[in-house]
């Protein structure tokens, strides 16, 4: 397995593409994440807190993941690595990674063309595993951006418990849940989902 | 035949009885005190808020500063109303001792101490702002200065919760033997003070017993 | 206890860390954020990182109304009656009690957006508009230009509430929108009352708040435009006291710093590209 991290070494902000690396290997031993794929991450250390944004597509065999600089990004200190958010976010993004690759999510599309309730309720079952793994992850945090996707409702949280609580989950979990919480009836956003990921 | 719309000017159950402790002039004289006290403590408390790390006391300090501010405003509209149209001569602290003491209470800035400044406040000075206003309620004419009293009544209904608020304040900020003795110490202090002050209107705050002439019949 | 707390001294639990302006501003993530798509500015459920970026403003939010019951207090303590009569007095204390409130309400909407207390760093800019010695000064920096601003912020929010479905920001906004107008009215009526017979000192004051007003202004992230993802509300400015001129020259300000700041990123991309 090959890892790769992109830029390296970085420019804007202080962050080292080794220690990056080596937290990717921890991680994705940690899910483990199979190993003749191998992983780019690219991270568009341009992006500072709280312009948050992950993808994790698999292309040609590759797991191309991307992060913008503010996910890795202390909260309350600019400019600054956090290796708790690093870590959490990179086991996310190597457990939907895997899902596409092993992981019932087999036929999902990818990140560009997902709505923004799929990839929520995709994130919810990601962080509900996250969190399992033992890495720091606020749940509050997790029910909120749920909610924002698939309404403030007792449907809603409810949708949430499931898909935090599951062990397992397809990609047609993932598309009727959006159909019960109404998700699916919102329009797609006129910007696209993976905005951040295309760049200047 | 009896004509039932010639009743007793006062219901059976009005007791209120017209004798009173305090002339308009004494009133006028107290209500000045109460409202320096309470503008110096509204200020104070103010200027708290800034200086406590504690998030919760600087959320009830900036509730409670109103309340005090809020007081503050009804002894001033009370004063014109008894015969004192300048406010401000009258809003004096009722001796220099009280004055002193009130300086005391106000002291303390430093972040480190959000226990002297609570204790000064919610142990020593609302006990006594209490145990005034409420000999004040208590002794006055119930007819002719029922507005002194109602104000009064309003102020008092602040007082006791903010005291409570406050005392539960102090207690959970008392959490090991150093800090009760720190709280002891800062409290014995300022009673020291009022005690020569007298408390908030002065040496009859709350009235004086008659002195005992040792006879028996 | 000394008059003019100075804003180095404000008193915080080890939760909170306050952010360093030049950490901010030489910040060299600055120059490109200029370039970037992150689109529509106006928040909205559909933008990307909406809820991260609401929890920021909302905690922003929580931290500028502990500065701002700082400041109301301080001005019931800093100021003798020669200076600020009773009745200003008495309208600071009760903005104290609105803005503590108003932080009990802000924690409570932290809570529910998942937000932990101090998560985020906090400026003191707000607070340090309030350290003017002149009172007729600090009312119109904090009363007018801030609470003006929180007014735009909150109507901003609100809308965001509403679009995103979420009731209880929507809720909260609201009863925090009409405290901030009563805020402004204050600080409108106070101005005319204090500088009735100096109008040297108003237009002193007057000056103060289009400085505040324009740092506030953030390069684009308030004004009358599409891409400012706070609007200004004229309609509840007008509420609290504000004229059609005031709201113009306001909107004027805006955009004016909205321009230097594109100015400024084109000079940082020249100099980096120079530098390349």
């Amino acid at each position: 397995m090959t890892i790769t991290v992109t830029p390296d070494p970085f420019h804007l902000v202080p962050y080292d593409a080794d220690e990056i690396r080596s937290i990717i290997e921890d991680c994705a031993a940690q899910v483990d994440f199979p190993g003749g794929i191998d992983i780019a991450l690219r991270i568009d250390e341009g992006l500072p807190h709280p312009i948050l944004g992950t993808n994790a597509d698999v292309v040609d065999g590759v797991a191309q993941l991307f992060a913008s600089g503010g996910n890795f990004e202390a909260r309350n200190k600019s400019r600054t690595f956090s290796e708790v958010h690093a870590r959490a976010e990179i086991a996310h993004m190597l457990l939907r990674a895997k899902d596409r690759i092993s992981g019932g999510f087999e036929s999902a599309a990818a990140d560009a063309d997902l709505s923004l309730g799929e990839r929520q309720a995709w994130d919810t079952y990601t962080w509900g595993r996250v969190a399992r793994l033992g890495h720091n992850v606020h749940q509050q945090k997790r029910i909120y951006d749920f909610r924002m996707q698939h309404g403030f409702s007792d449907a809603s949280d409810a949708a949430f418990e499931r898909l935090w609580a599951a062990q397992s989950m397809t990609w047609d979990g993932i598309r009727e849940i959006c159909a019960e919480t109404g998700a699916d009836d919102r329009p797609m956003p006129k910007t696209p989902i993976d905005l951040l990921r295309q760049g200047v | 035949m009896t004509d039932s719309t010639v009743r007793t000017a006062f219901a059976p159950w009005d007791r209120r009885a017209l004798p009173g402790l305090f002339t308009v002039e004494e009133t006028a004289r107290r209500v000045g005190n109460y409202r320096w006290a309470e503008m110096r403590l509204f200020e104070v408390l103010g200027g708290w808020v800034a200086t406590v790390p504690e998030l919760d006391v600087k959320m009830v300090l900036g509730r409670h500063c109103y309340h005090h501010a809020w007081h503050a405003e009804l002894w001033t509209k009370r004063l014109p109303e008894l015969r004192e149209m300048n406010v401000d001569r009258m809003t004096v602290p009722a001796n220099s001792a009280f004055e002193k003491f009130m300086d005391a209470i106000r002291e303390p800035e430093a972040p480190g101490q959000t226990i002297e400044k609570l204790v000064g406040v919610y142990r020593v000075l609302i006990p006594r702002t209490i145990a005034a206003y409420t000999y004040h309620r208590n002794g006055t004419s119930e007819i002719t200065d029922s507005p002194t009293i109602r104000s009064l009544n309003h102020a008092l209904q602040d007082e006791y919760a903010d005291w409570t608020e406050g005392e539960m304040l102090i207690q959970s900020l008392l959490d090991s033997a150093e800090k009760v003795e720190r709280a002891m110490q800062r409290q014995t202090e300022l009673e020291a003070l009022i005690l020569e002050a007298g408390g908030i209107a002065g040496p009859d705050s709350i009235g004086s017993q008659p002195a005992n002439n040792g006879a028996t019949v | 206890m000394k008059k003019h707390l100075p804003e180095a001294e404000l008193a915080r639990d080890t939760r909170f860390r306050r952010n360093k302006i030049e950490d901010q501003i030489f910040d060299p993530r600055n120059a490109l954020m200029g370039t970037r798509n992150l689109g529509p500015a106006a928040m909205n459920y559909d933008r990307p990182a909406a809820t991260e970026r609401s929890r920021s403003l909302m905690h922003g939010i929580f931290v500028g109304e502990i500065q701002a019951l700082e400041g109301a207090g301080r001005t019931c303590f800093d100021f003798d009656e020669t200076e600020a009569p009773f009745a200003l007095k008495l309208d600071m204390a009760r903005q104290c009690w609105d803005e503590s409130r108003h932080c009990e309400i802000s924690v409570k909407l932290s809570d529910h957006m998942g937000t932990d207390i101090g998560e985020y760093g906090e400026s003191t800019f707000l607070y340090a508009a309030a350290c003017n010695t002149d009172p007729v000064m600090r009312l119109c920096g904090v009363n007018r230009a801030l609470e003006g601003l929180a007014i735009d912020v909150f109507s901003s929010m609100k809308t965001f509430g509403e679009s995103s479905g979420d009731p209880i920001l929507t809720f909260c906004e609201d009863w925090m929108l009409a405290d901030e107008v009563t805020h402004v009215k204050m600080g409108s009526d106070w101005l005319r009352r204090l500088t009735a017979d100096d109008p040297e000192r108003r237009e002193r004051a007057l000056d103060f708040q289009r400085t505040v007003d324009k740092v506030f202004s953030l390069g684009g992230f308030r004004g009358e435009q599409e891409e400012n993802p706070i609007q200004i509300t004229r309609k509840f400015r007008s509420l609290a006291g504000f004229s059609v001129e005031e709201c113009d020259e306001l909107a004027e300000t805006a955009k004016q710093a909205m321009e230097e700041a594109r100015a400024m990123i084109e000079m940082a991309q020249a100099a980096t590209a120079a530098a390349s």
